[in-house]
């Protein structure tokens, strides 16, 4: 009987030291990513996940395959649609010949009523208007400053001599841990070592470019 | 004068019966399904989307608030959610004044008197400032297309703003009513040529933008950008002070980007590359 119950009490014993075991590792997983679930450290360095990408410009067309002019988007346009009505057309297997037919036949009268539409529609809206037809907020000069003309993060209050910022991540954009300023004429250089730089306003706010160094 | 028996009584009166049931019941039927047809019927959705382009172009003056998210897209990978918070004062032609800030609380603020268009961050101390008199449409696109600077929405503050719409949407559908938004509004979704997106837009006299949703179909991940607008108030009068800036002590001017000599936009995934010639 006494056997029995040491025999108990040690299998007992392996499963809830097992479960302790268990229930730890997944703690240090959890604690691992962070006490939040995402850590700003990790993979991503300089001050975390990064702010940047198309979206961020919140307009309604992008520099992904921006439009090329109004006659170009609708060329684009005409072509996925018989591409993907032609898609459709080989899907439909099953049907007779002749509906396809049919089918085919709209497809091409809706095309091109689609088409003659949208043109009659631009031509009463277009007036002497430079960029007509253009997608001028497709967000060029934000993916230049977000892809690598920013030497900082965004801005460098410390760095200019004005007070923090409230929010130390926002200001942690420094060319490098001292820069001197330099004045020259009106403007005012940054030197940080052998490299210049120069604060201005990117489409991400603030920020430092790398620039020649100036005539002293 | 022969009276009716009681078998061709009751052999007629069922049939007049059954005549004046089967008229009115044909009727109901047609009622109904004439209400039928008429309540399935769904709204063009392009003259939905385009009548809210042509209100918010034509109304002179209005100030809304917009709570806004974006995903960006991580190298590895990852979407993470950015959130602003953005007040837009518009009084056409020729000002503007959007107040911004931040999820980390970083704010900033995008100025137009009609002479100079300037923006400010209040927590770097910094402004830059550039002229450009005109309409708020001149400044607005200058600001996004030649100075390369971020303004969400853009196209929402425009006298363009239809002819824009039209210009870039390939398709309109018309998805639903909602009444989740605080009002009854419509729901739409259309495509252009690179961003899908969808607008709820208020029943009513008054068909403002609740709510705005793009995706960024042709980008890795297909972000989004959401936009849940509140307090619209199309009844003010700003003053001219509203639109001006003056620098508080402290804060310096920097330049545009865009107009530093030399800095050319890099590719994108690349580093920026410098011209030839000294600044």
């Amino acid at each position: 009987m006494k056997q029995r119950c040491a025999s108990l009490s040690l299998a007992i014993a392996a499963g809830l030291a097992a479960m302790i075991v268990t229930s730890s590792g997944e703690s240090a997983y959890a604690r691992g990513r962070g006490a939040g679930g995402f850590s700003r450290g990790g993979g991503f360095e300089r001050g975390g996940f990064s702010r940047e990408g198309p979206a961020a410009a919140g307009s309604f067309a992008s520099r992904s395959e921006g439009m090329r002019g109004r006659e170009g988007g609708l060329q684009s346009s005409r072509q996925q649609y018989a591409a993907g009505a032609q898609a459709n057309r080989m899907d439909y297997g099953q049907h007779a010949q002749a509906s396809r037919q049919q089918e085919a036949n709209a497809l091409q009268s809706s095309r091109e009523q689609t088409a003659q539409g949208l043109q009659n529609r631009a031509q009463q809206y277009r007036g002497a208007y430079p960029y007509a037809g253009a997608a001028w907020d497709a967000g060029a000069g934000w993916a230049a400053a977000a892809t690598g003309a920013a030497i900082g993060g965004a801005a460098a209050a410390a760095s200019m001599g004005a007070p923090a910022s409230a929010n130390a991540a926002y200001a942690t954009g420094q060319p490098c841990a001292n820069p001197e300023a330099v004045p020259v004429g009106p403007l005012t250089f940054f030197r940080c070592g052998s490299g210049w730089y120069r604060q201005v306003y990117g489409s991400a706010g603030p920020t430092f470019v790398a620039v020649r160094p100036p005539d002293l | 004068m022969e009276r009716p028996t009681g078998n061709l009584l009751f052999s007629q009166r069922p049939t007049r019966y059954l005549k004046s049931f089967g008229a009115l019941f044909l009727i109901g039927v047609a009622t109904l399904a004439l209400a039928w047809a008429a309540g399935e019927k769904k709204p063009d959705g392009r003259a939905v989307l385009m009548r809210m382009a042509d209100f918010l172009a034509k109304s002179p003056a209005w100030s809304v608030t917009a709570h806004t998210a974006y995903d960006a897209v991580q190298p590895d990978g990852y979407k993470v959610e950015w959130n602003e918070m953005r007040t837009v004062t518009l009084r056409r032609p020729d000002r503007l004044r959007v107040e911004s800030q931040r999820s980390d609380g970083a704010r900033s603020l995008v100025l137009f008197d009609g002479k100079e268009i300037t923006t400010f961050d209040e927590s770097a101390r910094v402004y830059a400032k550039a002229p450009h008199p005109g309409s708020v449409d001149d400044a607005v696109v200058y600001f996004v297309h030649d100075l390369g600077m971020r303004l969400p929405l853009a196209v929402m503050l425009l006298d363009r703003m239809p002819a824009e719409l039209q210009q870039r949407v390939q398709s309109v559908e018309y998805v639903e009513k909602t009444a989740t938004l605080g009002a009854p509004a419509d729901h739409i979704a259309a495509k252009t040529p690179t961003v899908d997106f969808q607008v709820w837009i208020a029943e009513g006299d008054q068909p403002l933008p609740l709510r705005v949703v793009l995706t960024y179909k042709r980008t890795r991940g297909q972000p989004q950008f959401r936009a849940q607008f509140s307090d619209w108030n199309l009844d003010i009068k700003p003053s001219d002070t509203l639109f001006s800036f003056t620098p508080p002590a402290g804060v310096n001017q920097i330049p545009f980007a865009a107009t530093l000599p030399g800095l050319t936009p890099a590719p994108e995934g690349s580093a920026a590359r410098m011209k030839g010639g000294k600044q």
